[in-house]
């Protein structure tokens, strides 16, 4: 194979990189009672529908940063919603104070130390970026 | 008008400018403090020159069609809402809103404004200036960025012309199995200004219950208020009521009692199913008003559904409104006759409307719309009550109508174009 002809499949691959898709796991602190939650259940507090977890517990989810490949395969595969859904429904109850959107944190390191240190949280993150402090509830 | 002009563009034009400046969706003043808006610049033809189409029948002061056959008065407005998160459990919210008001102006009023408590994770309490939840749509009915249409049906969204009241009330948040509620007692009054008169409502009491389940949410409310309705034609007719059985009419007398707009009776009572999967959705509501004076009790209805195909959004909407209060009253004198007839002929608001529209997501936080309606008036009249009387109207929903508008049954064509964009 030319060597012309490797750049450019390395070019084309190196663009391609980010959009391959990361294994996206939910995450809450390791001392967290929860131990694991479903599809539903992520979905209805990422969405405001739910402020507690199943034990009653106060929930506060954190998002990735919508710009991130992260947040939106996160709200592909558990949401269901799009960018722009998912204003659309924020709109909705953000314009009476009901309910405000989960607080977006700018990288999966600040995330992962957010949740290390506060049981309520709820958060994901890339599967490799897991350490001792957090655990698992949710693999979509 | 040209001053209104400018105004609302200025304003509009500084929403812009915060928008694109903005690409989160809202801006985080610190201290608790955060500030998020939202708006429509929308523009509508109306070829009709014999009556106005307004978004809110009841309320606005001037629709498209008659005064004009394009224009922006209809659906442009804009709101900005500053929240404050005083403590964990407390927090204030006001939000202003800029459209055309009843009285003609643009002048941004307090629309919410309120302290709400958080007594648990599930259950906060409200009290201040909120807005009744009678429709499910209630909580972002200026919001038009939230929904798919240009702007709800107006069959049923103008129906019950209550935007806000003075009260409190409470939102909990329970759990069944897989099944989130709301349940949502309210309480409260209201002052209402609407075109050529106010609505005054006391001791509001309601209930607004919500159920979702997967892709599904099932809701149900129910008003019940006692009505003034003060119009100087309502004094007017009223004001010859009492004159007429001053001197001895007793059907005025009757009358008078029965047909009073003071201090009476009213409800509304809805129920609405929608299913929304993300890239389908389909939803619908039914509703029944009645009120105790001589204002039409009605039931209406709609039904809606599109598809989402990436960044566009087709939809279709059929909404219909169906009166159902008598247009005769006990016979008395022909003067007595006279203003019953002029009390009741304008009772029958029947019309139905099909549109066709399609919403384009441009960006993450701004849309563009464009709507078809087709609106046919029904003919709702008593051909011979009282001596050659005819009463009832044709004129469905629209207003400023001439009086060759309410002869016949209409069929109106709207073509609306809108931006709605939040920040």
């Amino acid at each position: 194979m030319p060597s012309s002809t490797l750049i450019v499949l390395g070019l084309v691959l190196s663009l391609l990189a980010p959009l391959a898709r990361a294994e996206i796991v939910v995450i809450v602190n390791a001392q967290s009672p929860v131990s694991r939650l479903e599809k539903n259940q992520v979905s209805d507090l990422f969405l405001g529908k739910v402020a507690t977890f199943p034990d009653g517990s106060q929930a506060v989810p954190l998002d990735q940063d919508n710009n991130s490949g992260l947040h939106s395969e996160f709200h592909d595969k558990v949401t269901g919603k799009s960018l722009s859904q998912l204003r659309a429904y924020w709109s909705r109850l953000v314009f009476t104070g009901k309910a405000t959107p989960p607080r977006e944190i700018p990288d999966s390191g600040q995330l992962r130390t957010l949740i290390a240190t506060n049981p309520n949280m709820i958060g994901y993150i890339d599967k490799g970026a897991v350490d001792t402090r957090v655990k698992v509830v949710y693999s979509p | 008008m040209e001053e209104n002009f400018v105004k609302t563009h200025s304003i509009l034009l500084s929403f812009v400018t915060l928008l694109t400046a903005q690409s989160t969706p809202a801006l985080e003043l610190g201290h608790g403090f955060s500030l998020k808006g939202f708006g429509t610049a929308g523009l509508v033809y109306n070829g009709d020159r014999e009556a106005d189409f307004a978004a809110e029948s009841t309320l606005a002061a001037t629709g498209v069609g008659r005064t004009n056959p394009l224009t922006y008065a209809v659906d442009t407005k804009a709101g900005i809402q500053l929240d404050w998160q005083v403590t964990d459990r407390f927090s204030l919210t006001a939000q202003t809103l800029v459209k055309q008001f009843p009285d003609r102006s643009w002048n941004p009023q307090l629309e919410w404004g309120y302290l709400k408590f958080k007594v648990t994770p599930n259950l906060d309490l409200r009290a201040g200036r909120i807005r009744p939840p009678i429709y499910l749509l209630s909580d972002y009915l200026d919001v038009n960025y939230a929904n798919p249409w240009v702007r709800p049906p107006v069959e049923f969204y103008s129906v019950t012309p209550i935007r806000r009241m003075e009260g409190g009330d409470l939102l909990w948040h329970p759990q069944t199995g897989a099944i989130t509620w709301l349940v949502q007692p309210y309480v409260g009054r209201s002052q209402t200004a609407a075109r050529g008169g106010e609505i005054g409502l006391d001791q509001i009491l309601g209930l607004n219950v919500s159920a979702s389940l997967g892709d599904f949410t099932l809701r149900t409310g129910y008003i019940h208020t006692r009505m003034t309705v003060t119009s100087s034609f309502m004094d007017l007719a009223f004001g010859a009521f009492a004159q007429l059985c001053n001197l001895g009419d007793q059907t005025a007398c009757k009358s008078r009692g029965e047909l009073n707009h003071k201090d009476r009776e009213a409800s509304f009572g809805s129920l609405g199913l929608t299913w929304d999967n993300g890239d389908y959705f389909i939803s619908g509501e039914w509703g029944r008003r009645d009120t105790d004076t001589s204002i039409a009790d009605l039931m209406s209805w709609y039904l809606t559904g599109g598809a989402r195909f990436g960044r566009w959004t087709p939809y279709l909407i059929y909404s219909e409104m169906i009166s159902d209060s008598p247009l005769d009253h006990e016979r008395g004198s022909p003067m007595t006759n006279f203003i019953t007839t002029g009390l009741l002929r304008g009772n029958p608001t029947d019309q139905r409307t099909l549109s066709l529209g399609v919403r384009y997501d441009l960006m993450d936080n701004l849309a563009i719309k464009a709507q078809w309606d087709h609106t046919m008036t029904e003919c709702i009249t008593s051909p011979d009550p009282w001596a050659g009387q005819a009463t009832g109207t044709c004129g469905g929903w629209f207003i400023l109508a001439t009086e060759a508008f309410t002869r016949k049954a209409q069929a109106i064509d709207l073509l609306s174009l809108s931006v709605d964009f939040v920040f």
